[in-house]
């Protein structure tokens, strides 16, 4: 699948991406140029053509620490929620209490920790995850999700009681 | 998932052909570990943020060491653990 952005193509590779530079691809001879999600400040050069380096992304990403992650159920209750709160506010950014802010582009969630904005975590509609966290960092993410949903959970049942209450 | 490269980034090297991108690693201009580093036997990995502040002192190395230094300060090898609230 290819989606074009400004300069870049994104090309996807079973669950790996890549967006491409056309520019600079396309005016070299023997190399093509491209970034990695989550990578803003890196410039890939591959020696070969564009499917021997689609080929070899699993490699690429897995030298760049740039990691597939996987959300435990209660991160991906608190996203739904994260979701819900950016449409219906229209809001782009959210600030986080603790240590992670929250930022929205287009259709992914971006996640970033405030002492390090270069790391990010990007989760899209259908749950799909990309990051470069550190993986004690990822794992770190996890238990505050952990937290934000037995908060969450605590506020629904106090609601609930409340409302019984009222009834 | 979204387009993470935004103009402004984008246009940090849009300015540069493979070509010239080649001929400052090849000769030595760009450090290896530092500028660009190789990810395996056919790919290499370009620094674009120490690559934009070496065009921007070239004719000031101190300044470029300088920025050299804080990037290596910011990598997450080089920190201590920290210590985080739960």
């Amino acid at each position: 699948m290819q989606q074009d952005f400004g300069e870049f193509s994104r090309l996807e590779q079973g669950q790996y991406t890549m967006f491409l530079q056309r520019e600079l691809s396309e005016t070299s001879e023997s190399a093509i140029y491209f970034t990695l999600p989550g990578q803003n400040d890196y410039l890939y050069e591959y020696e070969g053509d564009l499917d021997e380096a689609l080929d070899d992304l699993p490699e690429i990403y897995e030298a760049s620490e740039v990691r597939i992650g996987a959300l435990t159920p209660q991160a991906v209750a608190v996203v739904e929620q994260l979701w819900d709160y950016f449409d219906r506010t229209g809001e782009q950014t959210l600030e986080g209490e603790q240590e992670y802010n929250f930022q929205v582009q287009g259709e992914t969630l971006l996640i970033f920790p405030k002492d390090d904005p270069g790391e990010v975590v990007a989760i899209d509609r259908d749950g799909q995850v990309e990051s470069n966290f550190q993986p004690e960092r990822f794992e770190h993410l996890m238990e505050r999700f952990a937290i934000a949903h037995q908060q969450i959970q605590q506020f629904e049942t106090d609601q609930n009681h409340d409302r019984s209450w009222e009834l | 998932m979204v387009q993470f490269i935004d103009k402004q980034q984008a246009s940090k090297f849009l300015s540069l052909s493979g070509e010239t991108l080649k001929r400052y690693r090849l000769q030595g201009e760009w450090i290896e570990g530092v500028h660009w580093v190789r990810i395996n036997s056919r790919c290499v990995r370009y620094n674009l943020e120490l690559i934009q502040d070496w065009f921007h002192n070239r004719h000031d190395p101190a300044a470029h060491m300088r920025a050299i230094e804080l990037y290596q300060s910011s990598l997450l090898s080089n920190q201590k653990k920290s210590t985080r609230k739960n």
